[in-house]
């Protein structure tokens, strides 16, 4: 080996460790993918209740059906990361992990208190889509690049539909969107996006290298 | 002709570029992180940031938050070095080509 293949193999060493020390995914692709089901089928609870039980879905109904939904979400999520961190032999409240979840509170648990004060679906959801996206993007120190595009997405369509829903959702002679338009709205979102970010994440191939383990111990 | 004294002794270890890589990539870490990130026993790391220690390239605090913690960061001067380091290799890299 020569001077300089040394020293690249060093450089690289130093990088590789250097990137896992400072990249955590607080948000895996397993997880993107159930919490996008989950939202279509919190849609597809809607559409039932609506269009077959002729029973559109309360304030309150639609405030808990979400609520659950992100309750399972959070159980996948902390699952998945538990999985990843028994595979990489690392403490599942790893340093990442208490980073990103002190990056994310002051968003998550601001929505959070908002949710209980805030009684009207089409607020709610613009509110959770905004916020989510502002928590994902406290983040982007140490986030993959998957994940603050998915932080911007999600910022930039919380603003962009709390200018225009008026105009876009709300029908002739009625004050809010039905549940089941909002619904759709959530579908679209935290479904569509995270089942985008999903096959986004498994075809770059990024989790993969993310768990490569670099040359370190003595 | 490189002259390979340039690279400082006590970094160019292994294990101890390992430490003093994750210290410049964070400001602090808990012995705990360093220990599992770094899959080392305790009694090596110990030695390890021990030296580092001794040479001026680490300070560490010790802390009772829930339970006692030691969290070490480099120092001015450890940083330094880690980047003095970082440019010898470069140097390496660079007459190689040039």
């Amino acid at each position: 080996m020569t001077e300089s293949d040394y020293a690249s193999q060093q450089l690289r060493v130093i990088r590789s460790l250097m990137e896992r020390a400072t990249i955590y995914r607080s948000l895996s692709a397993p997880t993107a993918l159930v919490g996008g089901l989950l939202s279509f089928g919190g849609f597809a609870t809607a559409y039932y209740s609506e269009v077959y039980l002729q029973q559109p879905l309360s304030s309150r109904e639609f405030l808990i059906l979400w609520l659950v939904i992100l309750a399972l979400t959070c159980f996948a999520n902390a699952i998945f990361l538990w999985r990843g961190s028994v595979q990489r032999g690392d403490p599942f409240f790893s340093s990442g992990m208490k980073s990103a979840l002190l990056s994310v509170a002051p968003a998550f648990i601001s929505a959070g208190i908002l949710s209980f004060m805030i009684h009207r679906p089409i607020h709610l959801a613009l509110l959770w889509t905004a916020f989510y996206g502002i928590g994902l993007l406290a983040t982007q120190h140490f986030a993959p690049r998957s994940l603050v595009v998915l932080g911007i997405t999600f910022f930039l369509t919380g603003c962009a539909l709390l200018i225009s829903w008026k105009h876009l959702f709300v029908p002739p002679g009625q004050p809010d969107p039905s549940a089941l338009v909002v619904s759709g709205i959530m579908a679209a979102t935290f479904g569509g996006y995270h089942l985008v970010y999903a096959l986004a994440v498994w075809a770059l191939g990024e989790e993969r290298s993310e768990s490569a383990s670099p040359a370190t111990g003595s | 002709m490189f002259d390979f004294d340039r690279l400082d002794k006590l970094i160019h270890e292994k294990g101890r570029l390992a430490i003093m890589t994750l210290l410049a990539a964070r400001s602090h870490w808990p012995f705990q992180d360093l220990k599992a990130e770094l899959k080392m026993s305790d009694g090596n790391l110990i030695t390890h940031l021990r030296a580092l220690h001794q040479a001026g390239y680490v300070a560490y605090r010790k802390e009772i938050l829930t339970r006692p913690q030691t969290r070490y960061e480099l120092t001015a001067k450890g940083r330094k070095a880690f980047e003095n380091y970082i440019q010898v290799l470069e140097e390496m890299v660079r007459s190689a080509r040039g």
